[in-house]
């Protein structure tokens, strides 16, 4: 039953892809949340892109849930982007008062993972950017004279 | 309550995922057609994702769908590929005699969209679907084990 229920969690290069597509219950949310962050642990996944497209509403707890899901996967050095939420959801959200924190949003897929990937790029040390910066200016240098 | 085919079809880069979660009903499948080939061509999507990982079973239907849906996007130069499919799909469709008509699949997601990138660049010819049940399949050279 539960099995039945379950969310798939797709793993793409670095990131893992969320694609909720039914009402989520109590319940559901905390078994996703827990799902989420296993398999964060079990792939070394450097992101979470949680599509939300087909939601219609999602109340306090989805959205608290949601939130608390980003935090603890930020302590596992991941980062959570909701992405595709539905106008009315953002309408019904600010207008009951309820946060969701300070999670990332984007308006597509496609946007949440470009942010993901430009995070990575941030994160990773960029000597040999740097380095490789640095032997072309003197190339250019060398060519000049 | 079942919305008609409420499964979102987001992009990501040039490809279209598809996550299949609900068990498909024939109206369903038939309306899934439909929405794909309409965003490829919305989006000029050049492959398409089908994840099925979380489906217990796949009738000759959803198979003979799935499999005319992978012509319809070829002729719409996009190529479809079906991921995650579980074992016991897998040996239902031999045992019962059921044909995909030689749709590629890949184990998962990740798996798939390098297939795809592949396909992109030229590295991987592209498909060629049997029209008819059982025939065999020429042109598929995704290796099995």
């Amino acid at each position: 039953m539960l099995q039945n229920a379950s969310i798939p969690i797709l793993k793409l290069k670095e990131f893992l892809i969320v694609s909720i597509q039914t009402d989520l219950h109590d319940r559901m949310a905390e078994q996703l949340q827990y799902d989420i962050l296993h398999r964060i642990s079990e792939t070394n996944a450097k992101g979470v892109l949680i599509d939300i497209s087909a939601l219609e509403m999602v109340d306090s707890f989805i959205g608290r849930t949601l939130a608390d899901t980003a935090k603890m996967a930020a302590t596992l050095d991941a980062d959570i982007v909701i992405v595709g939420m539905q106008p009315a959801v953002a309408i019904t959200l600010v207008e009951l008062g309820l946060s969701m924190g300070e999670v990332r949003t984007a308006i597509n897929l496609d946007e949440g993972y470009e942010l993901l990937k430009e995070e990575l790029v941030e994160e990773t040390p960029q000597t040999d950017e740097a380095e490789s910066v640095a032997a072309e200016a003197e190339e250019d240098d060398n060519g000049s004279v | 309550m079942v919305q008609s085919s409420a499964i979102p079809i987001p992009k990501l880069k040039e490809f279209l995922i598809v996550s299949i979660q609900v068990d498909l009903h024939d109206k369903m499948a038939e309306q899934l057609q439909h929405d794909i080939l309409k965003r490829i061509s919305e989006t000029n999507a050049k492959g398409v994702l089908v994840d099925i990982s979380v489906l217990e079973t796949v009738d000759s239907f959803i198979g003979r769908t799935l499999a005319e849906t992978a012509r319809m996007a070829g002729i719409l130069d996009a190529e479809l590929v079906i991921v995650g499919m579980p074992p016991s799909v897998a040996s239902t469709f031999v045992e019962l005699g059921l044909s995909m008509g030689g749709v590629r699949t890949a184990i998962n997601l990740d798996e798939g969209f390098d297939m795809l990138e592949a396909y992109l660049k030229g590295e991987i010819r592209h498909q060629k679907i049997s029209a008819t049940e059982g025939e065999d399949v020429v042109g598929d050279e995704t290796d099995k084990d």
